[in-house]
């Protein structure tokens, strides 16, 4: 479903993704690990299309057809999602109107009305306050429940490919079994995901295809799951 | 700049067939005024301790209006303006406020002006005497080569006691307008907090791309900015837009 | 260039006049002539200042700020020669400013050269080595007259002063002459305001500063007025000039730190800073003149790419002061601090603040204004920050705050933004109050005196511009604040 051919990106006049090549198939789960530095947010980032971070060479093929020429509102269109390691709070913006907007400019058939059930039946599930889509977009949320909120999206957007940048970084135990969880549901039929993290508790919880390690730009070595587990023991510094 | 003096204890007393002349009926709460073009003066006298809520809504405007508003003592007012103009409409406003004591003020304001027109919007507040708790929240946007100047004008009195005034003013200026603040503060004695702030800006290239992402197109996600920062008002965003 | 011959003759027969010649008061052209004709300026320079008062003459007073009514133009005399001053003041110099200067503990050299003791031979002692040092590096600090009308006889001068070969000082001279003949007037033309117009046909002494492409002078080292080797030093209608060259760093402390004695009532100077692209420039003021002095400043820098200005502006004296020290940000990338301090006291109004002025693209400013009012007096502060429609991605972050002491002081904070882009951001917070109750209780529960206590707390409101002094001015204003507290406390 993506294609990463070997992708360079500069970001304030810096290069620091230096030769990436990535291939996720439909119905596959990979992972991106690696130190701070190592360029992985700016990897996750890249592929949605944040204007900051400019390809300088290579490209990025989704469904077989470069993405390079479309902006991030066009790739999110294609079926793209990106959960965000610390997603901006935005006051005065409904979360419920934010939602209905966008399932609206995702999605050909779109009734408000079924839509707003929908949403209010997630927000149940979720185990979130029901006046959640009554308040301003992630304002005042802990790190854990603006994850939450993330999560919320996911599964009323429905995106075919999610990159999920840190999702596990302030959630205790039961909060991520149940991102987790809900990760793996997302997982059913022919959807993709990116995991980028740099521990491997997640990895526990949402078993990987392939693992990729980032250093410096580049991915220096590819594997099972073995491969966190050897991490986890010895660190990064043994791939350098 | 036009520098006021005013007298203020001629201003208490005032004579009994202005009153009758100008004065807006006690019971309307609210004022919309919808001409296409005039020149007015309202005076508006809230009697000691009243507490009201009034609004004030100037629809496509085009001319001249002055408000005198005149708030005596251990009043709690929640005062709400919105001015309007379009269309090389040109809208000058000026309300001037006097707060005699013990009074809770507060005011929130939004200019906006599109397609080439042009707003002038004086909000000048005076604490008399003591015990004043007033606060101006003014927004204002400039849109279609149009252009909006703001003056808000703070202004306490040597007798003005412990009191609190403060102004914020927000602006979000697009492509081709101007916008023009002027948060002013004279204060003549030393016991009153006072605080003025003005923010300007753009709309966040992080906020713009956290909406983009999930499907929204450019102008799809500035529309729902713009509604974040016109939440208090009740103003669909697309009479903006 | 004039003929050498004719030059000295005119040198010679010009000394004899300088010291019996006395100017009346009053502004007129034959005052604005001799003038001139004392300097030996050649007639463009003369045309210019009478242009000048063409201009002055046609001019209003201006309409806002602090009250300008009591100033006589013609009970003001316009020149007065250094020499007169050496001589009279010190012996004329009252008791308690001599016991100031004392408590103020300002440095001892500065002492004797503002007052004018000792002859300039002994301040020039005290600096010789280091104004040597510049020189050797290229950098030329000399008064307007010679800057505007450099002579073979001056640079003479200059060359065996500073003990340096002629050739050298020549063509250093004449680089850095050409560069003044560019810039002079083009800041702050004649016709600005009615003061830059009253300056500019009576400007007399001030500092010419020419720093060449690349030369980083020592930040924490600043050029000061009494290094000049002229001490055409005090004059009320002083003239500056300072041009940072490509990626040339400079800092110049303008040491009106003493409490002069002045006997004039108007001091209008103009202040033109040019920093080009690359370059550096800090300019501090300590102002703290005494008396019924009027203090009228206009100053301004062009700021070209990637150039950095920084006004440090601090105003504790004079009856009245307007001053808005300006940058233009004309330059891509260019970046300007304006940073304003002003104390208030018993019958002053401090009428002071700044411009920024984005222009280019990238561009950035910082205004940071604390003022203080005590004992009825006004402290007010002034602001235009302005973006151009062209200005893309402007940023200006600006912070005012104001303390006022007492119920009988007052302050105003006036500032105008004037926004023409919409991709830039501004951000404006001001803030007025006493000291804080609180804050007070809690230092006294500690043992301070309530002066002490206050004292402290006013020191630490001033910090963020005081830290940007250099040390025996920071060490001056601190001694100042510890002063006025005792004067404004019980």
């Amino acid at each position: 479903m993506i294609d990463i051919q070997n992708l360079h990106v500069e970001v304030d006049g810096k290069e620091i993704l230096k030769g990436v090549n990535l291939s996720i198939r439909s119905g596959e789960t990979h992972a991106i690990m690696g130190e701070n530095g190592s360029g992985k947010t700016s990897l996750g980032l890249a592929i949605s299309g944040h204007p900051r971070y400019k390809v300088t060479s290579g490209d990025i093929l989704f469904d077989g057809r470069s993405i390079l020429g479309l902006n991030v509102s066009d790739r999110a269109r294609l079926g793209m999602f990106l959960s965000m390691q610390n997603p901006p709070e935005i006051e005065g913006l409904r979360t419920g109107k934010f939602l209905s907007e966008s399932r609206k400019s995702l999605s050909k058939d779109f009734n408000i009305i079924s839509f707003q059930k929908e949403m209010r039946e997630r927000v149940f599930e979720f185990g979130l306050e029901e006046n959640v889509l009554n308040r301003s977009l992630n304002l005042g949320l802990s790190g854990g429940e603006k994850k939450k909120s993330e999560m919320l999206q996911l599964a009323l957007l429905k995106p075919k490919f999610a990159i999920f940048d840190e999702i596990d970084s302030g959630l205790d135990i039961d909060s991520l079994k149940n991102v987790s969880f809900k990760i793996n549901n997302f997982m059913s039929g022919d959807k993709s995901c990116l995991l980028i993290t740099h521990y491997k508790r997640i990895l526990e919880h949402v078993k990987p295809d392939f693992i990729h390690v980032l250093l410096d730009g580049k991915i220096v070595q590819s594997g099972g799951y073995e491969l966190a587990e050897q991490i986890e023991a010895q660190g990064y510094s043994l791939l350098k | 700049m036009i520098e006021m003096n005013v007298d203020y204890e001629k201003l208490r007393e005032i004579p009994k067939e202005i009153n009758e002349k100008f004065f807006l009926a006690n019971d309307d709460k609210n004022l919309e005024i919808n001409n296409e073009s005039f020149s007015e003066v309202y005076l508006i006298k809230l009697e000691d301790g009243e507490k009201r809520d009034i609004n004030f809504d100037f629809k496509q405007f085009n001319g001249v209006a002055k408000v005198i508003l005149l708030i005596g003592e251990g009043c709690n007012v929640n005062i709400r303006k919105i001015v309007r103009a379009t269309g090389e409409n040109v809208a000058s406003i000026d309300f001037l406020t006097l707060v005699d004591k013990n009074s809770k003020v507060n005011m929130n304001d939004l200019v906006f002006s599109k397609d080439y027109s042009r707003i002038e919007f004086f909000e000048r507040v005076f604490s008399l005497r003591e015990g004043n708790n007033i606060k101006i929240n003014a927004k204002a946007i400039s849109k279609d080569k149009s252009k909006t100047f703001f003056e808000a004008f703070a202004f306490v009195d040597k007798n003005s006691g412990k009191s609190k005034f403060n102004i914020k003013e927000e602006g979000i200026i697009f492509d081709n307008s101007k916008l023009e603040f002027l948060p002013k503060l004279k204060i003549e004695n030393n016991e009153v907090t006072a605080g003025h702030s003005a923010f300007i800006k753009k709309f966040n290239e992080n906020d713009l791309f956290y909406l983009m992402s999930r499907g929204l197109n450019l102008d799809g996600a500035q529309k729902l900015l713009l509604e974040g920062f016109l939440s208090e008002f009740e103003i669909g965003v697309d009479e903006i837009y | 260039m004039q003929d050498i011959v004719s030059r000295d003759y005119k040198y010679d027969f010009k000394e004899k006049e300088i010291y019996t010649e006395k100017i009346a008061k009053g502004l007129n052209e034959e005052v604005i002539r001799r003038i001139s004709s004392i300097k030996n300026e050649p007639v463009s320079l003369t045309d210019f200042r009478l242009r000048a008062f063409k201009i002055f003459l046609e001019k209003p007073m201006p309409l806002w700020g602090a009250n300008l009514s009591k100033i006589d133009f013609d009970e003001i005399v316009y020149y007065i020669r250094t020499t007169d001053k050496i001589e009279d003041d010190w012996d004329k110099l009252p008791e308690e400013i001599k016991k100031t200067w004392d408590k103020l503990g300002i440095p001892e050299a500065e002492r004797k050269f503002l007052s004018g003791v000792g002859a300039q031979y002994e301040s020039e002692n005290v600096y010789h080595s280091l104004r040597k040092d510049l020189a050797m590096k290229g950098v030329v600090f000399i008064d307007p007259d010679f800057g505007l009308n450099p002579t073979e006889e001056k640079i003479r001068e200059l060359s065996i002063t500073l003990g340096i070969e002629y050739e050298k000082v020549r063509e250093d001279i004449l680089r850095a002459c050409e560069k003044f003949k560019q810039y002079f007037s083009s800041v702050i033309p004649m016709s600005d305001n009615k003061f830059a117009a009253l300056n500019s046909c009576v400007f007399s002494g001030g500092s010419f500063i020419y720093v060449p492409k690349d030369v980083k002078l020592d930040m924490n080292l600043p050029l000061q007025a009494y290094f000049r080797i002229n001490s055409s030093g005090f004059g009320q209608f002083e003239r500056t000039l300072i041009i940072a060259d490509e990626n040339s760093e400079v800092s110049y402390v303008e040491g009106c730190s003493a409490p002069v004695y002045s006997k004039q009532s108007l001091h209008a100077a103009v202040v033109e800073v040019i920093a080009e692209r690359g370059a550096s420039v800090r300019y501090t003021t300590i102002q703290n003149w005494s008396g019924d002095v009027y203090n009228l400043v206009t100053k301004r820098a062009l700021a070209k790419e990637n150039a950095h200005v920084e006004w440090i502006d601090c105003n504790l004296g004079a009856q009245v002061t307007m001053k808005y020290p300006s940058v233009i940000l004309q330059g891509d990338n260019s970046k300007a601090d304006l940073l304003s301090l002003a104390y208030a006291s018993k019958g002053q109004h401090q009428d002071a603040g700044c411009k920024a002025i984005h222009i280019g693209k990238n561009t950035s400013s910082r205004i940071v204004s604390k003022s203080i009012s005590a004992n009825g007096g006004r402290a007010t502060f002034r602001a235009q920050v302005k973006i151009s429609e062209k200005a893309e991605n402007a940023r200006v972050d600006s912070q005012c705050d104001a303390l006022i002491l007492d119920s009988n002081s007052a302050s105003d904070t006036i500032p105008v933004l004037q926004i023409m882009n919409s991709t830039s951001e501004v951000k404006h917070e001001a803030s007025t109050g006493k000291i804080d109750e609180d804050k007070l209780f809690y230092l006294m529960s500690r043992g301070l005196t309530e002066k002490d206590a206050k004292t402290l707390i006013v020191l630490g409101f001033l910090i963020p511009i005081a830290k940007t002094l250099p040390l025996e001015y920071a060490v001056e204003l601190n001694r100042f604040i510890d002063l006025s507290m005792e004067g404004s406390v019980g």
